[in-house]
């Protein structure tokens, strides 16, 4: 999840919505949809199986010690020598040879040690590749496309999308953000970006009633028409998928106080990160 | 020679206001209609050389930036640093230069500084924006923000911090040709600066030859005692630098690569006048690349140009802090590029969120004073063509597609026209629809998809 586009102090909802700022849904597609059916595809795949597992990915860019998470217990003294100054004591997990940083131990019960004995979590150690680039954003861009490449490649969920998933559901891969991840770039499989919902809905200060109405309408016309530039062509999508998000949006929008997604589960309040995980577990 | 004389002899066949209008967007923040005339009277050449090294213009009189009454404030109220920016964007005598201002912000992108860091480097890119290249990129690396950002400060000749050798080398001015290890040479090099905080909160850079690895190096394949100074002039002298750099510059103004025989003599040019980017900026203005499609423009408006380009087209100036925000909302605060890496440019500006946020931006100049419909101000019985014509007038003529035009004529047509109301519907009478016809014409031309491009 890229805060790419935030910038300044942290932004909470209630400042986005009292700056009149529109959010919503982005939709990023490369290529023409049935856009009138874009929603109707999300629901129908929803009712389809509405038990379907949803797989949220949290990618948190930045520097970790693999060997300072997962302490390898069972060639301790090795480790002790690659990190005379930083090593941890691990503190077992069972059944495995390694041991986790203290830290992971502590929380609700029991913290991430307590979720793995309880089955809710697995490790995937060791995943890295050789000769290491020490470029912060070629690594980083190894990681979000699971290539050793440097050209612009689709993120390996995006490749996941492309390959399994449809044509024209742009939910099925969804970014809590601003931006599209980089993760979820995919090649042709259409994924959106969702920053607020209910914010999307467009008005026009001084118009009112048919003028408004009107108006609104012919800005989702001006996005028709074929031709002209890649530029112009991206503008015209961008224009008319975002009247079709708008009013797709439109019963969510939180309205005379009542929030349609008002959670029965707190989430840290002021937490941008946990703003973003109640939109997305509704 | 009368001036039909002048066109059949083909001599000014190839510059008109559409011309002006392209180059004015490209290399500035949009020309006014009577610049457009202006310059397209005066000629290609002339209009470059004013772009270049400015002089005597018909800009645009607007006034400075007032917010809540008051001066700006940069240092001290937020949102003042962008504002105070963006004031310069669309008051400047020098468009080309503020433009280029905005690209080496993007190119020595530094973030999460203080303001007074930032505004300090703001300046120092301007008076280096279109001069000597290894001039700036000096002038760059003492600059205290960088120098914090990038860890350049305070690097211990012990374990001396690699992050500006190789941002400079990858980002500043070569992309590739260089090894980690000419990276860990240089980062040896260039150790010797330090930062000292003041008591009024300013941080001062200072070089400190105790504090410099004085050892002998190897970058690129040279061996010496090499500083600071060195570094910088190996890169510049490296042969990847001049097509890198050159290659960024076209790209910025012209929207895709240039060509393998453009990208040569671009870089010849540089490296013969110097590496001096005057000409080089020259050139790529003039080319015919630039040119290309004049119906049907090519490049997506990076917020910061979209807005100041649009206020500027308005002659409007800056009244309200509303502008920092929506500048956030659309993916580029001025001061905070996402990364060392800048902004990503081009079409990745256009998201259906970044839209809506355009949409709000064209509410906020509806509402601004040069633009403002007052209640009654709109002649009644406008015919939708005429309603259409008082609009763009308004917002500086900007260009539009002929399906746009349609379009809104068609809208004007409804709302203005005459028609049977079904029993219950009630309609505002003529003078209100005209008002509101009036704003919505101005809000579409001003936020349409037409008017993402350029």
């Amino acid at each position: 999840m890229r805060r790419d586009y935030l910038g300044g102090p942290a932004v909470t909802r209630r400042q986005v919505l009292g700056a009149g700022l529109g959010a919503g849904l982005a939709l990023y597609t490369t290529r023409a949809m049935p856009l009138t059916r874009v929603f109707e595809a999300a629901a129908a795949e929803a009712a389809a199986a509405p038990d379907a597992p949803v797989l949220v990915s949290v990618f948190l860019p930045g520097g970790v010690d693999l060997l300072d998470t997962l302490v390898p217990l069972h060639d301790y003294g090795r480790y002790a020598d690659l990190h005379p100054k930083l090593r941890v004591q691990g503190i077992a997990l069972p059944g495995t040879p390694f041991g986790l940083h203290p830290s992971l131990t502590r929380g609700a019960g029991g913290g991430i040690k307590g979720l793995y004995e309880r089955g809710k979590i697995g490790f995937l150690p060791g995943i890295d590749y050789a000769n290491p680039d020490l470029s912060h954003f070629h690594s980083r861009h190894f990681w979000e496309t699971g290539l050793i490449t440097d050209r612009e490649a689709p993120g390996w969920l995006g490749r996941v999308l492309d390959r399994s998933g449809g044509a024209d559901n742009p939910l099925q891969g969804v970014t809590m953000g601003y931006g599209l991840s980089p993760v979820m770039r995919s090649a042709g499989a259409p994924v959106a970006a969702v920053a607020s919902p209910g914010d999307a809905e467009f008005w026009i200060r001084d118009v009112w009633g048919e003028a408004e109405a009107e108006a609104i309408a012919a800005y989702g016309r001006l996005g028709h028409g074929k031709g002209g530039s890649r530029a112009l062509q991206a503008s015209r999508t961008a224009a008319h998928l975002a009247k079709q998000v708008a009013d797709r949006l439109e019963p969510y929008a939180e309205k005379d106080g009542v929030d349609p997604l008002a959670s029965s589960i707190a989430y840290p309040a002021e937490s941008e990160f946990g703003t973003r995980l109640r939109y997305l577990a509704r | 020679m009368s001036r039909r004389n002048k066109k059949r002899h083909g001599r000014r066949a190839g510059w008109d206001e559409a011309h002006v209008r392209r180059l004015f967007w490209r290399a500035g923040f949009g020309a006014t209609p009577r610049e457009a005339r202006h310059w397209a009277r005066r000629g290609k050449a002339a209009t470059i050389r004013w772009l270049l090294s400015g002089g005597v213009a018909p800009a645009p009189r607007i006034p400075a930036a007032r917010v809540d009454g008051r001066p700006l404030d940069p240092v001290n109220e937020w949102g003042h640093d962008v504002l105070w920016w963006l004031d310069r964007m669309v008051r400047s005598p020098r468009p080309l230069q503020e433009k280029l201002t905005l690209f080496w912000h993007d190119h020595f992108a530094t973030t999460d500084q203080d303001t007074p860091l930032m505004l300090d480097q703001n300046r120092t890119l301007r008076r280096g924006a279109l001069g000597r290249f290894p001039v700036l990129l000096r002038n760059v690396t003492r600059d205290p923000a960088m120098a914090l950002h990038l860890s350049l400060a305070d690097s211990d000749p012990e374990a001396p911090n690699e992050n500006f050798a190789r941002e400079l080398m990858e980002l500043y001015t070569l992309g590739r040709g260089y090894s980690e290890r000419d990276i860990r040479q240089a980062a040896r090099a260039l150790t010797g600066f330090r930062s000292d905080s003041q008591d009024d909160g300013n941080v001062r850079i200072f070089y400190d030859r105790e504090y410099h690895d004085s050892g002998r190096k190897r970058i690129f394949r040279e061996r010496g005692r090499f500083d600071w100074q060195d570094v910088l002039r190996l890169c510049v002298h490296h042969p990847a630098h001049p097509t890198f750099i050159t290659g960024k510059l076209w790209e910025f103004f012209v929207g895709s690569p240039p060509s393998r025989p453009e990208r040569a003599r671009l870089a010849s040019l540089y490296r013969r006048s110097g590496y001096r980017v005057k000409p080089v900026v020259g050139a790529i203005l003039a080319s015919s690349a630039l040119y290309r499609k004049l119906d049907s423009p090519g490049m997506v408006k990076a917020p910061v140009v979209f807005l100041a380009g649009a206020l500027r087209s308005c002659g409007q100036g800056i009244e309200r802090d509303n502008w920092a925000w929506l500048l956030n909302g659309m993916g580029q605060t001025p001061f905070r590029p996402p990364s060392v890496a800048g902004w990503e440019w081009g079409t990745a500006w256009l998201s259906t969120n970044s839209m809506r946020v355009r949409f709000d931006v064209a509410n906020n100049l509806v509402d601004t004073p040069r633009l403002q419909v007052a209640d009654d101000a709109t002649p009644e019985g406008l015919p939708p063509a005429r309603a259409l014509a008082r609009a763009r007038r308004a917002v500086g003529e900007p260009w539009i597609s002929e399906r746009t035009r349609r379009e809104l004529l068609k809208l004007a047509h409804r709302l203005l026209g005459e028609r049977e109301l079904p029993e219950g519907e009630w309609r505002p009478p003529k003078q209100q629809r005209a008002d509101m016809c009036q704003r919505v014409l101005r809000q579409l031309l001003l936020c349409g998809p037409d008017a993402q491009v350029h």
